[in-house]
This record gives structure tokens, C-alpha cells and sequence, in this order.
């Protein structure tokens, strides 16, 4: 019994210190003595280093890859069967593989005279092709990236066997691609390291979203224990899985730190980020969809070829982005035929990292462009076509073509909220009128279904070294009769101080504010994963569930105790234990047991104010968020320019533990997909060199661009997981591709044009209407 | 990034900031409100051995009228235009394209005669100081003169300023108040390189017809070949496959799409002045 619990519209505990500027940063961390690092890097996108010429008197200031030659590689090998190992080196040796790859790293007082040096370092290079693209890198005559590899193919799968022509009676078939894209948190990347001589201990602060894999990453690659890192994370601003990897300028960091013995600092830069960190989304589909002709889908045969840039990150790997689009193309939908080829090629971009919503926003865009080109063709209603082939209600839980059992929700009931939201009557009368200013209007649907929550299995069969078991939370009761509860997960934008205080708050009857939630450092928290795939409020929240409730057993034993009844009859509210005629605070407990054992009996006083719960949910398939994106647009033929109407947004991610967290991180996540849709891209050249490198070039969505989204959720609770909780935090970047531009192609459906490519500048749609012209004359 | 190392001087006057200009031997550059040096510094574009800083100098701030013209100190921000400091259907059109320039906090800081001397192609202010027909004051180590805003720009980001000269003033010649006047301007995000800008000015009692193209491959320009045949139309002018065939020849677009956005720049804005 909480008014802060589970459910509860409660304001967000972070919020006092990021709104008055109070958060701590890395870039915020000073340490006496400490130098700022200073990358060099590489100038080609692929070519032997042939000499590195470094000034006689900086020697001392100036490391390259020879000088870590002893470290390992910083590269994740997959366990998927086919998979081509490569070797990751934290600074390059030898070769370079893409324009901002590290070649030497640089320390001084401050960045600006690190970086002075960096201009003084010489690299000569006997250049390679540069592999821009997935052809270039397949073609027989390309040059390896890794020499030991039979070609740039990483890794090839395939999912069932090759679907007959006849299958159907209609087969529309679609070819699409997907821009390379940088993440752009509000904080870059960033870490201090500092070595300890005396304890031999090295502390790490890193922006980072799993702060006890690094440790464990940092002491395999720097041959320390595990006990000798402590890896702290401290406030981050947004990770959206950038964050999510081993950097190759954590290790280096580290490693200077203990060579020096001097604290040393690096701060990505924004240069540095659109250069090395173009690594996400860059997808190609080759799309068959099968068909009754009243649209009812029969089967669909795809082939997904997934940019992977030069290396595999650790621990994701290259081959993960592929494996899940593989296996989860076949999205919300019900029918019996599936076959999927995918490749991950390997080409002279930065290594591949898993971006919020990760292959399900490129499976979206792909598929929910097709039933959109199915609608048109059998001539029904996109948002009718949706709700004939979307799984029902009723058949939950159901057993997918690929055998993802869905555990619960209405998904047509998603489209059938998002149609009214956005007036979809009305707008397909509005239609039939032309506007005075000559814009097109149309209107455009994307459904997903998103398995969140995710367990053992499922990371498993995608090949990934690191696999969660089960999640883990300490809970204590402090002196003063406040909590404490330590999560190895890390909150970088999510809310988990607030939430998970909710989930406590619920089980102990105490308010959020006597809750404090402990993340982030290796050294105060259990072991996690950390926090990635939607999973940490229904893991974390079921853990921290798990070891409120041990911790509230023995509370209430006590209270019986001191209240003179059964430890059944007590109840936790508003910060009391009460029983039916008396009540002690929680403080007064905490006061009798920590200062005064001597008036409690010893079975109360040696069992600890401390528990430790761990958590998985049920089934290791998940619990499954769902939605239906829908939006309006106004588009201008003459520019190629889309103005954003309305947007509207129909979400289920079962019970809600606080619902404007829920929509902050819906509509944080749409607007980052509104960038995917229009405007986010990083272009490379033939040779691969990068062509966005400011925020001139590469257009993220601001305030001023973005629409007012309206959002409608309903809460199926999921089955599998502690208060029925499913995961949220990639949904709202899964959409916006396949709503906005289904939208954009039913403006421009009478001129006979389709956009199956992101995002759709005003360029590209000008010239899709070009060639549109063009062979109609 | 972080730019390199550099010294600072804060001039107190223009005579000032012209010694230190004229002692720098080429290696300094003028810092007004840092727009969009700083970017060039901090991405280590541009290296100077010395920053000069005109910001604070009062006469550079000035803003006098006269009868037939008004005069802009060059150190005027882009939000002041905004909120309106110059007067009459000149100072409202000056207000307008103001308010289109990035976000507020640009306009706070970005200065007039900093944009013109930028010589950005894609800014706002080369070209409607092109439709506006102003003159640039320039204080120079020889003294004083004045550059017609038609032959200051000689490439991207290249004009006829020399080292050692400081734009003091834009003159503008005021226009009638029945003057009609259309901005228009391209950009799908805002603060993104613009696409096209298009600025026409229509006084149909003197058959004065005006047209300037920004963000064109080049420096900004005044299509006579579309001006022309406007005035002879005298009426909302829309003959697009003409407009774009003029446009065309004058090699101002690199390929279709610019054409395109310049073409409908052309269109729009003369359109924009028959409401």
C-alpha cells in the first residue's frame, strides 16, 4: 500500500538535479593530476600503416598500437556456426579499416594541447579500396578486410527453405534500404581512468550502459582480476546502445593510466561521434510477400543483408543485428510460410552497434511498407489489411511462423485506436479535395510487436558471448529506517531511480523519496548485464520485488515483535508498520534493531536488514510491447518536402509502473525515429570516407520540427513477468520509418511513386518523382 | 575539437580595432558575435594568430536614418533587426528575415555586417542585403569607402574585404511604404544548411521589380533575366519552365535538385508579394 507505487504518476526522482544543472558527468570528473588523451586517427578508410613518425621529444606523450601490442582483442567472436573471427586491436596495428579507427593516442595538460600534439604525429599509409557499400565488399575482386577471411561475408543464416512462386495467388515484392546512422546522445562518449599503485587497483569512470561487463572486459583485456577494476558510471546522458560495447577508448584509456600513473581523461567530441560513430541501422531487404487475394498473408521469403562496418564489438557481436532481423521479420503477423536469408557484410565503416530498437526498426520499415504495397495491390484499406493478418486476441499466447510464442495483448485493437486517432475517415475524404497550395496529404500506418525482456535462450540463439541468467537487486534498511537498493543495472535516460523505487515503494509501503536507488558502480552493486532489449524495469523491477519482499518478511517479524502480535497482522504504509491497534515507524525499528538488539530476541537480530532478490521472468521468449504508429503528412511535389501533420501513437507495454515515464519514453524514442524516417544519415563516399561530420550534415529532428504526439495505451499484462510489466524502452523508435513513410507514399500514390529507401529527404522524393515523370513520357 | 592557441584583443574603438588589424600582417581575423567563427576555429579550419573583438565598440552599433537611406551599424545583432530597432516597410522586411535565422539564441549573438562579411552563400543576409541594393562602409589603413553589395562577393565565402578592413555600416535605401515584399526560404530542419532562399520586392508604382536567389551554388544573385520579364508580365509572374531555364543560365545550381529549390524560390517569392 503505496502512493508512490506501482502505477503511480509520480514525478521523477532525477529530475531536481538534471534540471538545475546538478547531474555529474565523466565530464565533470576532475582528478588531481590528470591529463586529457587526444585520438589520432585514421585519415583512410582502408590501407596498411607503412610508418608512423612521431617528434624525438613527444615520445613520451605519444602511444600507438605497438606500444598495447600485448593486449588481446577487443572483439567479440559469435558462437553462430560460420562466424568469421576477427582480431580487434584498441589501437590498429598494421592496417586500418576505417576513417576515425585509432592510430596513435596523445596526453597533456589539457585537450587542446593533446590535440595540438595529435597534429604532429605523421601517418603514412599505402592505401587499400575502400569498401563503401555491401556490393563493393561482396564483389569477388575486393580487397579482404581481414586477410584470413574467404570473403567480406561475416557470417550468412537462413531461416526455413525457399518459398514456391505459387505459394499465392499475389506476390508483391520490394526491394529497400536503410541509411547508416550515428546515435547522438546529449553526452557523447567519455571516460577517466585512474590507476591506484599502492592497492593495484584500477577505478574507471565511463559513460557507460553496462558497467559490470566492462569491468569484466577491461580486466580480461588489461590481465587484471576483476576484484582490482571498479567500473563506475556515473550520471550518463542517454546510451541508446552506444554505450553498450567495450570501447576501444576505454581500453586505451585504462591502459595509459596504469602505464603513466596518472589519471588520464578522454571526452568524445561531436566530430568524433559523427565520424566513428556512423555504426547503426544500415540494412538492405529483398522482400517477397505472399498473398490470398483478400490480402490474408501466406507467406513471406526475405533476404537481409546487414552493413556490419570492420569489426565484431564485443559483446553484441557483428552477426547479432542480423541474426534478430532474421528471426523476427515476421513481426505481428499471422501465417504459415517464411524463409530468410541473411548476410552481415563486412565493409570500411565503424563496427556495428545495436541501436535503440535495434533491427526492429528496419524490419518494420521493410515490412510494413510491403503490407502497405499488398493493400494497394488487392485494393483494401492499409489499416484493414493490418487487422486481418495481425494475430488475434483471442489465440494469445500465440506461437509464431518463427516460434516466438506472443504471450498477451489485442494488436488489432492498436490499429483500430491509431485509425481513430488520427481520423483516418476524415482524411481519406480530405483526400479527394486538392489543396490550395498543391501539397499532397496521406496517411500512413506502422504496427510492431517488440519481445522485450528477453532471457537465456533467446541471447543465446542469436550467438552472443554474454547471456543473462538471472538479475539481481540488494535491498537495506539504513539506521534511520530509509532503503537502499543496489542494482548492477544503470539508468542513463530510463528512470530507474524512480521506478524501481516504485516497485519498492509498492512491496515496503515506504514513499519514493525514503527509496534511494544505487546504480552504476561495480563496486556498490550486484553483478547485471546492465541495461539493454527493454529489459531492465521487468528484470530489475522483478529483482528489486524479490528482495523487497525477503527484506519485508523479516521487517514485519520484527514489528510483531515490538507491536505485540503475529508478524502476519502487520502491515507496511506511508513508512509504519502497523498492526490492527498500534503501528512503529520504520525508523523506530531500524533504531531498536541497529542500536538496541538487546530488546529483541537473537532469531530476529541475526537475520540481516539486508536482502539480496534475484529474477527471470517465466519464459525465456519475453514479454511482448506492441503498437500502432499513425501519422499525417502534408507533402510538397515541387520540393519533395514532408511536413508532419499528426502523429499518433496506440501502446500497450502491459502494466505501467509510472506512466509519464512510459510516454517520456515513447516519445523520446519517435522522435529519434522521426530522424531515422527523414532526416538522419551518414553518407561515405566511393571511397569511404565519411561525408556528415557536423550537425549541419547530419540532421537530427529538433523541437521545432517535431509534431505533438498523442498517445492512447491500454495495459495487457503480461503473463511471465513479476506485475505483469513489459519492457518500453526501444518501442517509440521502432515506428516512425514505416508510419511516416507509408504516409508519405499514399500522398504520392497518384503519381505512381514509392519511397522504400531512408530517410526521405526532399531529394530523394523529388527524384523518385523524377523518374516517375520520366518513364511516363 | 578545440581550437589552437590564439590571442585575444578587445578593441575599444574602430581606430583601435583597425591598428590592431593593420599590425597583424593578415593574421588576424575580427570577432564580433563568433557565430560562425568559432565553429571554423573549434574544427581547427581556420588558425589566426589573433582574435580582434568588435562587440562592444558603440559606433558599430549605431543605426542612423537618413532621408533616402538608413544606415546599420555592423555590429547590429540579427535579434535586435528582429525586434524591430529599424523602422519603416524596409525594417520590417529586415525583422522578418531576422526571425527565420536559425533559433533565438543565434540571432542574440550573430551580427549583420558579421553575416555579410562571411560571405556565406546559404545566409540570410548576403542576399536580402542584394534585394535591398545596400552599401557596404568599410574603414580600411587608407581610410573610409564604400562597396556597392553588388560587386562585394567574388566567390563562396570570398568578397573584396581585405585583411585590414572593417565593415563599419550597411547602407540601405528605404523603400516606399506601399512597397510589397515576400521572403521565402528552404531549409527541411531549421539551422540546416539552407536550400534555397528566394527574396522579392515589388513597387508598383515605380514598376520596381526585385528579385534575389540565396543558397545557390555560387554567391547570391539577382536574376535580370526573371526581373525583367516580371516587370514586363506586371502581374504574379509564374512562368516556372522560363524562370528555370534563366536560372539555369546563370550556372548558379550544381545539379536538378538545386535548380529545382531555386526555380521554386523564384516562384514562391514573387508570388509571396501579390497576398
Amino acid at each position: 500500500m503505496s502512493t508512490s507505487g506501482i502505477g503511480a504518476r509520480v514525478e521523477r526522482v532525477e529530475d531536481e538535479r538534471y534540471l538545475k544543472g546538478l547531474g555529474r558527468f565523466v565530464a565533470d570528473i576532475q582528478l588531481p593530476g590528470m591529463l586529457e588523451a587526444s585520438f589520432v586517427r585514421s585519415t583512410i578508410a582502408h590501407g596498411l600503416i607503412t610508418q608512423i613518425q612521431i617528434p624525438a621529444d613527444l615520445r613520451a606523450q605519444v602511444f600507438t598500437g605497438e606500444h598495447l601490442s600485448k593486449l588481446g582483442s577487443i572483439g567479440a567472436d559469435s558462437t553462430l556456426p560460420g562466424f568469421q573471427s576477427s582480431f580487434f586491436p584498441a589501437i590498429a596495428r598494421e592496417k586500418v579499416r576505417y576513417v576515425g579507427e585509432t592510430v596513435a593516442v596523445c596526453v597533456a595538460k589539457d585537450r587542446a594541447c593533446a590535440e595540438d600534439l595529435a597534429t604532429q604525429v605523421a601517418v603514412e599509409y599505402s592505401p587499400l579500396p575502400g569498401l563503401a557499400t555491401m556490393t563493393a565488399a561482396i564483389d569477388p575482386s575486393a580487397p579482404l578486410l581481414h586477410n584470413e577471411w574467404p570473403s567480406n561475408i561475416n557470417l550468412a543464416g537462413e531461416i526455413g527453405e525457399e518459398l514456391a512462386d505459387d505459394l499465392a495467388p499475389v506476390c508483391v515484392q520490394r526491394n529497400f534500404v536503410t541509411a547508416r546512422q550515428c546515435m547522438v546522445p546529449l553526452e557523447g562518449r567519455g571516460v577517466v581512468a585512474q590507476w591506484d599503485e599502492g592497492r593495484q587497483q584500477l577505478t574507471v569512470h565511463t559513460s557507460t550502459q553496462i558497467p559490470h561487463l566492462i569491468r569484466r572486459a577491461l580486466a580480461e583485456t588489461l590481465g587484471l582480476k576483476q576484484r582490482q577494476v571498479r567500473v563506475i558510471a556515473p550520471d550518463v546522458g542517454g546510451g541508446f546502445g552506444l554505450k553498450l560495447v567495450l570501447q576501444p577508448e576505454e581500453v586505451s584509456v585504462c591502459w595509459l593510466a596504469m602505464k603513466l600513473r596518472r589519471p588520464i581523461r578522454w571526452i568524445e567530441d561531436r566530430r568524433e561521434h559523427l565520424t566513428v560513430g556512423a555504426n547503426a541501422r544500415q540494412h538492405e531487404y529483398r522482400v517477397k510477400a505472399y498473398a490470398q487475394t483478400d490480402g490474408k498473408l501466406v507467406g513471406i521469403d526475405v533476404e537481409i543483408d546487414v552493413d556490419a562496418g570492420a569489426y565484431s564489438m564485443w559483446p553484441f557481436t557483428s552477426c547479432f543485428e542480423a541474426a534478430q532481423a532474421g528471426a523476427s521479420f515476421p513481426g505481428p503477423y499471422r501465417f504459415d510460410h517464411y524463409h530468410a536469408r541473411t548476410r552481415t557484410v563486412m565493409t570500411n565503416k565503424p563496427p556495428l552497434q545495436p541501436y535503440r530498437g535495434v533491427s526492429r526498426t528496419g524490419i518494420c520499415f521493410a515490412l510494413e511498407l510491403t503490407i502497405d504495397a499488398l493493400a494497394r495491390e488487392v485494393g483494401i484499406e492499409p489499416a484493414e489489411l493490418r487487422k486481418r493478418n495481425l494475430v488475434n486476441a483471442s489465440d494469445m499466447p500465440f506461437t509464431n511462423v518463427v516460434g516466438k510464442i506472443f504471450d498477451s495483448g489485442d494488436y488489432q485493437a492498436s490499429v483500430t485506436t491509431a485509425a481513430e486517432m488520427i481520423g483516418l475517415a476524415t482524411v481519406r475524404q480530405a483526400q479527394q479535395q486538392s489543396r490550395q497550395d498543391g501539397r499532397l496529404l496521406g496517411v500512413g500506418f506502422g504496427s510492431y510487436t517488440e519481445q522485450t525482456s528477453h532471457g537465456t535462450k533467446v541471447f543465446a540463439g542469436v550467438g552472443i558471448p554474454i547471456v543473462p541468467g538471472h538479475e539481481q537487486a540488494r535491498i537495506r534498511l539504513t539506521p534511520d529506517g530509509s532503503f537502499e537498493v543496489m542494482t548492477g543495472l544503470q539508468s542513463h535516460g530510463q528512470s530507474l531511480e524512480t521506478t524501481l523505487a516504485q516497485i519498492a515503494s509498492e512491496v515496503l509501503g515506504a514513499p519514493i523519496n525514503d527509496i534511494k536507488i544505487i546504480h552504476g558502480d561495480t563496486g556498490e552493486t550486484p553483478f547485471s548485464t546492465g541495461t539493454y532489449a527493454s529489459r531492465s524495469i521487468v528484470w530489475g523491477g522483478g529483482a528489486v520485488d524479490a528482495a523487497s519482499r525477503t527484506l519485508s518478511k523479516r521487517l514485519k517479524a520484527i514489528a510483531g515483535a515490538l507491536l505485540n502480535c503475529e508478524a502476519s497482522d502487520v502491515v507496511l504504509d506511508d513508512g509504519k508498520l502497523r498492526s490492527r491497534e498500534r503501528e512503529v515507524s520504520l525508523a523506530d525499528l531500524a533504531s531498536v534493531w541497529y542500536d538496541a538488539p538487546e530488546e529483541l530476541s537473537p532469531d530476529l537480530t541475526d537475520q540481516p536488514l539486508e536482502a539480496v532478490g534475484t529474477y527471470k521472468p517465466t519464459s525465456d521468449h519475453g514479454a511482448f510491447s506492441y503498437a500502432t504508429h499513425a501519422a499525417t503528412v502534408l507533402v510538397d511535389p515541387d520540393l519533395g518536402a514532408v511536413e508532419i501533420l499528426d502523429y499518433v501513437i496506440a501502446d500497450d507495454c502491459g502494466r505501467q509502473v509510472n506512466p509519464m515515464v512510459v510516454e517520456g519514453q515513447t516519445i523520446g524514442g519517435t522522435v529519434q525515429g522521426i530522424g531515422t524516417a527523414l532526416y538522419e544519415e551518414s553518407p561515405y563516399d566511393d571511397n569511404a570516407i565519411p561525408q556528415a561530420l557536423n550537425f549541419a550534415q547530419y540532421r537530427i529532428p529538433s523541437a521545432l520540427e517535431v509534431p505533438n504526439i498523442k498517445l492512447r495505451s491500454t495495459e495487457s499484462a503480461s503473463p511471465r513477468t513479476a506485475y505483469g510489466i513489459k519492457g518500453v524502452g526501444e518501442g517509440g523508435a521502432v515506428s516512425p520509418p514505416a508510419a511516416i513513410i507509408n504516409a508519405i507514399n499514399d500522398a504520392l500514390v497518384g503519381y505512381g511513386v514509392e519511397i522504400l529507401e531512408t530517410p526521405a529527404t526532399p531529394e530523394r522524393i523529388f527524384q523518385a518523382l523524377q523518374q516517375a515523370q520520366a518513364s511516363k513520357k | 575539437m578545440k581550437a589552437p592557441e590564439f590571442d585575444y584583443q578587445y578593441a575599444s574603438s574602430l581606430a583601435h580595432a583597425s591598428e590592431l588589424l593593420s599590425n597583424a600582417g593578415g593574421q588576424a581575423k575580427l570577432i564580433a558575435g563568433g557565430q560562425s567563427l568559432l565553429q571554423l576555429l573549434n574544427q581547427r579550419l581556420i588558425a589566426p594568430q589573433l582574435l580582434v573583438d568588435i562587440r562592444h565598440i558603440d559606433a558599430l552599433k549605431d543605426i542612423k536614418e537618413h532621408e533616402e537611406k538608413i544606415e546599420i551599424g555592423a555590429c547590429v545583432t540579427s535579434a535586435a533587426l528582429e525586434d524591430g530597432v529599424v523602422a519603416g516597410t524596409a525594417g520590417e522586411l529586415l525583422a522578418h528575415v531576422a526571425s527565420q535565422i536559425g533559433y533565438r539564441s543565434v540571432r542574440n549573438q550573430g551580427t549583420l555586417g558579421g553575416a555579410v562579411a562571411f560571405a556565406d552563400p546559404a545566409g540570410d543576409w548576403p542576399a536580402t542585403m542584394m534585394s535591398l541594393n545596400a552599401v557596404i562602409n568599410v574603414l580600411g589603413s587608407g581610410g573610409e569607402r564604400e562597396i556597392s553589395i553588388h560587386e562585394f562577393y567574388r566567390a563562396p565565402f570570398v568578397s573584396v574585404l581585405q585583411d585590414t578592413e572593417i565593415i563599419v555600416s550597411l547602407s540601405i535605401p528605404k523603400l516606399a511604404s506601399h512597397t510589397k515584399w515576400s521572403y521565402w526560404k528552404f531549409s527541411p530542419t531549421i539551422g540546416e544548411v539552407t536550400k534555397a532562399i528566394g527574396i522579392a520586392i515589388r513597387d508598383p508604382e515605380i514598376s520596381d521589380h526585385r528579385l534575389a536567389l540565396g543558397a545557390a551554388n555560387g554567391i547570391p544573385c539577382r536574376p535580370t533575366g526573371i526581373e525583367d520579364a516580371w516587370q514586363a508580365h506586371n502581374a504574379a509572374y509564374a512562368d516556372r519552365d522560363a524562370m528555370k531555364r534563366t536560372i539555369a543560365a546563370l550556372d548558379v545550381a550544381d545539379d536538378d535538385y538545386k535548380l529545382q529549390c531555386l526555380t521554386i524560390a523564384a516562384e514562391r517569392a514573387i508570388a509571396g508579394t501579390y497576398p
